[in-house]
């Protein structure tokens, strides 16, 4: 954080005289992440929904980083189409032996399983997918996904927010009206309408319902910032860069956005849960990532074909569903906590 | 107040008029083949054929004209007929069904309407329930409960719910069956006024066709309202909280207004006011989350029919019920707007 935020010394008018009110004395975190940072730090270290919320995200960046030592990748080139055991259709239950295709051992095998064979550990879907592979590896899909998503949208709302209320006047007038008419399509129906686009023309993958999601999704951050900004840029310190001679570039980019963006920055990291649902919302629809792509919503659609029998064959929409809710969960744990931390309605009400 | 009016609907024309100019230029992402659909039926066997179509109907023009003629239609040189033109109504050919898009979508309309009714009447009057009575008891169990509730309900995604529901409801416990109607409604002859199933049933006085409807509308409904829900107990929740905090409740409350009326007379109007701009966001909610919810259930409408034609790559037609959609949210959200302006003494009176 900036030094304007740095711990105050006592202002030399007082000097010498007792001050009324003993400044607190900062800690070493405080000073090293800003008094602000700090105190969201503080409150989601120290909120116990959180705490939960932010193991279960610690949990899915672990296994997203070390998903080639969880499971080795059966074909190195393309480690995210799951290994196929067969074609058959109907799904074999967790614990089967593993026949065909499947990958190196990884290490900790041995000496958990006790067995020196591949087993299905989580089952297979109909098709024979590996249920186990396809989470470990779709927990990659997914964060890389949910980041990328994630930052492309800030970028364009931040942009398009920040000029408007940069600028404000026509400027302002014309991009918030541009703002309201991609808000006015349902955004899920949107999205899948760009992918159905889309999908021809750049191939299936994880790109087309990456982009639609990214152009029907900027939106909010676009307002965000831009009520933000609105408020900052009559402050002091852009009147003193102006009157220095600092061009628009530089007062909108140095001055402003660094100082508006935090809000909207650590409340767009939280949407990272929601997003990864419409990714999967897009994939369990068949848009999206090709057949067997290591891919959570993907995962779940198999199940669509086994409904009137689904009980006996659980595991293909349990394990799939619970990755999704338990990663979704995390994020929207922190996300609430960050939101009351951040309210500045709410703020000083919160239980510390 | 009037002028709050004005200024709301002169910036509709300009919202439509964007919408239908993105829709356009989403279109044009497509080849002049993909885009011949919006006239012709069946996609020409031969390329020679092809071409012909694509300069008959100028799918090559400037692209101006080509959004002209999408807008208003086209004489057809042949027949001197007027084809195509989206404001006559005319949204194309949907390859995937093998019919004009119209018709689908006016086939497929009142299922989606229906099921929208059923799934946002609950939300309302349950949500602003729980989210008043959570937030008069902060705290306590009944809040924890509601908040756990809504954290529970936004991170359950649609389709693993649906799924679940299904399994339980329909494929083990049989309490309901799954698609729209059963298969001897369909046979049955009863007279259609609005060809909502409901409402048809009640002025035929035809109580067990209701009852079938009634059925086959809960797992849907529930499964497509619970997120939004969710959502909007939370909204209520947080927006009485902040209204209990005001100066004027406890002027009311420090001249000894009973508690009841404190809550129901002094808070609640005023804190519902954000509650109903939600509403409008509920909508949008809802009328994408129909393309999920009515997939999983087989349920006949429009979020299926688009969903359906996605996966199928039919791009005109799901462009057409994204149009659609999209017009009939500006319209609900013109509404809310309208109602919020009302309720809100500030706008009233300003």
């Amino acid at each position: 954080m900036s030094a304007a935020n740095q711990s105050t010394p006592v202002p030399p008018e007082n000097a010498g005289v007792e001050p009324d009110i003993q400044l607190r004395k900062l800690n070493r975190m405080e000073r090293v992440l800003g008094p602000e940072f700090y105190r969201i730090f503080r409150g989601v270290i120290t909120n116990p929904l959180s705490i939960i919320g932010t193991s279960l995200i610690l949990f899915f960046v672990l296994v997203a980083i070390f998903a080639a030592q969880i499971v080795p990748p059966a074909t190195p080139t393309n480690p995210y189409s799951i290994p196929r055991d067969g074609f058959g259709t109907t799904p074999l239950p967790p614990g089967t032996a593993w026949l065909r295709q499947a990958p190196p051992l990884p290490f900790w095998w041995k000496a958990i399983t006790g067995k020196d064979k591949w087993f299905h550990v989580l089952g297979t879907t109909s098709g024979q997918w590996d249920i186990f592979y396809g989470l470990v590896w779709g927990t990659r899909t997914a964060i890389i996904v949910g980041v990328l998503i994630e930052g492309l949208t800030l970028m364009i709302g931040i942009i398009i927010g920040a000029v408007a209320s940069f600028y404000g006047g026509w400027v302002d007038e014309i991009l918030m009206r541009f703002t309201e008419i991609f808000m006015a399509f349902p955004f899920i129906m949107a999205a899948l309408t760009l992918s159905a686009i889309l999908t021809p023309i750049i191939g299936r993958g994880i790109w087309p319902p990456t982009i639609a999601l990214v152009v029907f999704g900027w939106m909010s951050y676009a307002r965000l910032i831009r009520g933000d900004i609105l408020s900052i840029r009559e402050r002091d310190f852009v009147t003193a860069a102006r009157v220095v001679g600092a061009n628009d570039s530089r007062i909108l980019f140095s001055h402003i956005i660094p100082n508006a963006i935090y809000p909207t920055l650590v409340l767009a990291s939280m949407d990272i849960g929601t997003i990864v649902i419409s990714f999967a919302a897009l994939s369990f629809l068949g848009i999206g990532t090709e057949v067997g792509y290591a891919d959570w919503g993907q995962l779940i659609s198999f199940a669509r074909n086994w409904i009137p029998t689904l009980s006996q064959y659980w595991w293909i929409v349990i394990y799939p569903g619970i990755a999704l809710i338990l990663f979704v969960l995390g994020w929207n744990l922190v996300g609430d906590a960050l939101r009351d931390i951040m309210d500045p309605k709410l703020r000083g009400q919160i239980r510390r | 107040m009037i002028s709050y009016f004005i200024r709301r609907l002169l910036i509709m024309p300009f919202t439509l008029f964007g919408m239908t100019v993105l829709i356009f230029l989403m279109l044009q992402l497509l080849g002049p083949e993909a885009r011949s659909a919006l006239y012709v039926r069946d996609i020409p066997k031969n390329a020679e054929v092809m071409r012909g179509i694509i300069i008959k109907y100028g799918l090559n023009d400037p692209i101006y004209v080509q959004y002209w003629h999408w807008l208003v239609g086209r004489k057809d040189a042949d027949t001197g007929k007027t084809v195509g033109g989206i404001l006559r109504g005319d949204f194309g050919f949907s390859r995937s069904a093998s019919r004009p898009v119209a018709e689908l979508l006016a086939l497929r309309f009142p299922a989606t309407l229906e099921l929208t009714l059923y799934a946002i009447i609950p939300i309302i009057i349950i949500g602003i329930w729980m989210g008043v009575t959570a937030a008069v008891h902060h705290n306590q169990w009944i809040d924890q409960g509601a908040r756990v509730f809504s954290i529970i309900g936004y991170s359950f995604p649609v389709f693993v719910f649906g799924i679940l529901v299904l399994m339980i409801f329909y494929a083990d416990l049989r309490w309901f069956p799954a698609g729209r109607i059963s298969d001897w409604v369909a046979k049955t002859d009863y007279r259609q006024y609005t060809h909502l199933i409901t409402i048809d049933a009640l002025l035929n006085l035809r109580f067990d066709i209701f009852w079938d409807a009634i059925r086959h509308l809960v797992l849907p409904a529930v499964t497509l309202a619970y997120t939004s829900l969710a959502a909007f107990l939370r909204i209520t929740r947080s927006s009485m909280l902040e209204t209990l905090r005001q100066e004027y409740v406890t002027t009311a409350r420090a001249k000894g207004v009973p508690e009841n009326d404190v809550i129901n007379k002094h808070a609640r109007p005023n804190a519902l006011i954000p509650v109903v701009t939600y509403s409008g966001i509920t909508i949008a909610y809802l009328l994408g989350g129909v393309v999920i919810t009515e997939t999983i259930f087989n349920f006949q409408g429009m979020g299926s029919a688009a969903a359906e034609a996605a996966a199928r790559y039919d791009v005109v037609t799901v462009l057409a019920f994204t149009l659609v959609t999209g017009v009939i949210l500006i319209l609900a959200n013109l509404v809310v707007d309208i109602l919020y302006a009302f309720l809100d003494p500030r706008v009233r009176l300003g």
